[in-house]
């Protein structure tokens, strides 16, 4: 299984460029939930000797369709790997335009069985980045059942919430409350759950960070082919370490590993690896 | 000229009959399985065929939700379920997931894609206009002029929502509550984390909030002064937001939606739209905004009191039958010999006051205060079924 950062700026892709495979790096205001995100004419500046994953995958408006498109083109002409999406009007460009890279269904939280990714598959979508919000089992499921490649998160916060609102600074400015962080957090019963408010809308974290060490190597075993490793609001000497633990890990070194990276970052879970969540409370 | 279509929302068999007597052209409402709000009485199977049937009758549709985000061990139900649908003439189905267009294109169902997906753009529209989707029911983040081009770029049916409460995510990407309350939003668990508070931290997690907690709540849409607008750049269904509403509440929306679209196409002179527009702030529970149909969505549209809701007591029962200048009514709120109320239904509206109440038993009595407390109260003027009782406010 290859390893992909999401990295939070350009330091943690230095500190890791011997270290994983490739990044997922955002572009300036049309990307959700990644953190380095460029200016698209900075394109030439990446290392293009790892897998480079450029992520598109805000909602797109009618208004983005034209700039997207001459994106697309742009992009025709470095030699990243793929492009994430959310939005479906990328399955009809793709055609329009005649790309010439994979696109990666990313829709976050949509992508939760193997029927729709197979849907999108006939479509010449030969990637998808799974749900945060689904079982190990589901995803083991979806790999016996599917040819498409597979990406799946294996460390870092999960996104949980994107609005094109400006929550934050709604909030802010409505009570007249100084504060330029660019990062805050919500608190309910001391829990804490990271929140960013930026040009194009605000995205809500978990409150506990995936640590899916010990599931790597099923992961890896059952041909998962992306393991996803979010830097965000990670430490970039901290992340450089979690890194090489993550790279070490084997069957035999799991449970010291995991201990390894909760001296590091105490607030660590298994998301929803084992969790059934429930839609119905009422009999 | 083709007429919008006006199309209410409705929890059961009793909503549904209600929705389609007040105006609605068109319901959606939710199966057993498969649909975003399972927490809804929803309809079983045999009602769904007496609600289709019902509406059929009038010459009115039923659009049935199979609109959760499917995880895989839903899949085997989707083929045998919409065979069903299918069975009983459902007019169209409401879908969020793609993996469910091969079934409906095998049993011939139509299908509207559900503002799940959050169609945003004309591109995005052509796509699912070329896989055979019949209707889109746009993102609730559309700007009036993206509503206009779409339209225009692509001739598809198009559905907007114009009232009732909004989510404060985009739909399909909010799954807080799935990671606080460990219910599936996307399979109809949500437990509405955008109406909790919360502190707000600044970086170094030191406390901002002040004198109103945060949140993510935003007001409730409602469209009602821009229905002309709406009509005008071509949409070709308003939407009502709301299967967990109550009777009274879809009474009220309906009718004051029924009455303004008529007026637009009838020109007609009598029209009262300040009643029907205090009427619907009457049922809300929170202030309104026209939300992003202005293309601004600041903290205008934002609601920041908290989890308090308005609490509707005006409705006071339900008018089941009318036989021998007597009316049967079921209570819903309390009242009592001697209160004014008023009479209405979908075309008239009657000032009265009551003068005698009798029990099931045929016994006088001189209050109504037990739930849904069936009693009969002598009243010369023919009411209907459905018809209801509220308040006089201004006696």
């Amino acid at each position: 299984m290859k390893k992909i950062v999401i990295p939070y700026n350009k330091e943690q892709m230095d500190l890791t460029k011997n270290l994983v495979d490739g990044y997922i790096i955002g572009i300036k205001d049309m990307s959700v939930n990644t953190f380095y995100n460029i200016d698209i004419k900075k394109l030439d500046d990446l290392d293009y000797s790892k897998e480079i994953f450029i992520s598109l995958n805000k909602n797109i408006e009618n208004k983005d369709l034209d700039r997207l498109k001459d994106f697309l083109l742009i992009l025709n002409n470095y030699p990243i790997k793929g492009v994430l999406y959310s939005d479906v009007c990328f399955v009809n460009l793709k055609k329009q335009l005649k790309i010439n890279y994979d696109l990666v269904w990313a829709s976050e939280h949509l992508s939760t069985n193997y029927e729709t990714i197979n849907y999108w598959s006939n479509f010449g979508i030969n990637y998808t980045y799974l749900s945060s919000d689904i079982k190990l089992s589901d995803i083991l499921d979806i790999r016996l059942n599917t040819s498409v490649k597979l990406m799946t998160n294996i460390f870092g916060y999960l996104p949980m919430f994107v609005s094109k609102r400006h929550i934050v600074k709604n909030y802010l400015k409505k009570f007249n409350i100084k504060d330029d962080s660019d990062i805050h957090y919500i608190m309910k019963e001391n829990k804490t759950y990271p929140i960013v408010d930026t040009n194009i809308g605000t995205f809500v974290y978990s409150n506990n960070l995936l640590n899916s060490l010990k599931e790597v190597n099923i992961l890896e075993e059952n041909g998962i082919e992306y393991g996803v490793i979010n830097g965000f609001d990670i430490d970039s000497d901290i992340f450089l370490k979690i890194i090489k633990i993550i790279n070490n890990v084997n069957k035999n070194n799991v449970i010291e590993s995991i201990d390894e990276i909760n001296k590091l970052i105490p607030n660590t879970d298994t998301g929803f690896m084992y969790l059934d969540t429930i839609s119905k409370v009422k009999k | 000229m083709k007429k919008v279509e006006l199309l209410a929302p409705a929890g059961n068999l009793e909503r549904l009959k209600v929705a389609l007597k007040y105006g609605a052209d068109a319901v959606y409402v939710g199966g057993t399985l498969l649909n975003l709000r399972a927490n809804a009485i929803n309809f079983t199977f045999d009602e769904l065929k007496e609600g289709i049937d019902y509406a059929h009758n009038l010459g009115k549709k039923v659009y049935v939700t199979v609109n959760i985000v499917m995880h895989n061990s839903d899949l085997k139900q989707i083929d045998r379920y919409l065979q069903k649908l299918k069975s009983i003439n459902v007019d169209a189905i409401i879908v969020s997931d793609p993996c469910v267009l091969k079934y409906a294109k095998k049993h011939n169902i139509e299908v509207h894609l559900s503002t799940q997906q959050s169609t945003l753009n004309y591109e995005s529209v052509l796509f699912w206009k070329n896989e055979g989707v019949k209707r889109i029911v746009l993102a609730r983040e559309c700007y009036k002029e993206d509503i206009k081009l779409i339209k225009e770029k692509t001739g598809m049916d198009i559905e907007v929502f114009i009232h009732g409460a909004m989510c404060a995510g985009i739909s399909g990407r909010c799954v807080m509550s799935n990671f606080l309350t460990n219910r599936d939003a996307n399979r109809g668990g949500c437990s509405q984390i955008c109406r909790w508070d919360f502190e707000l931290l600044d970086s170094s997690k030191n406390k901002l909030t002040k004198e109103k907690p945060f949140t993510f709540c935003a007001k409730d849409l409602m469209m009602y002064e821009h229905i002309k607008e709406m009509i005008d750049i071509g949409i070709d269904s308003f939407k009502i937001e709301g299967r967990m509403r109550s009777l009274y509440y879809i009474a009220i929306v309906v009718s004051a939606y029924r009455k303004i679209i008529d007026n637009y196409y009838n020109l007609n002179s009598n029209f009262e739209y300040n009643k029907d527009k205090k009427a619907l702030e009457s049922v809300a529970n929170r202030e309104s905004s026209v939300q992003f149909f202005n293309g601004i969505y600041d903290e205008t549209c934002s609601y920041y009191n908290g989890r308090q809701e308005l609490s509707n007591q005006e409705f006071l029962g339900i008018i089941l039958d009318y036989k021998d200048k007597m009316m049967k009514v079921e209570q819903r709120n309390y009242f009592q010999k001697g209160d004014n109320i008023i009479i209405f239904g979908p075309n008239y509206q009657l000032k009265y006051q009551i003068d005698k109440i009798y029990d099931e038993d045929n016994n006088i009595i001189e209050v109504v205060n037990h739930p849904r407390q069936i009693v009969y109260i002598p009243i010369d003027y023919k009411v209907s079924k459905y018809d209801m009782i509220r308040v006089d406010k201004d006696r």
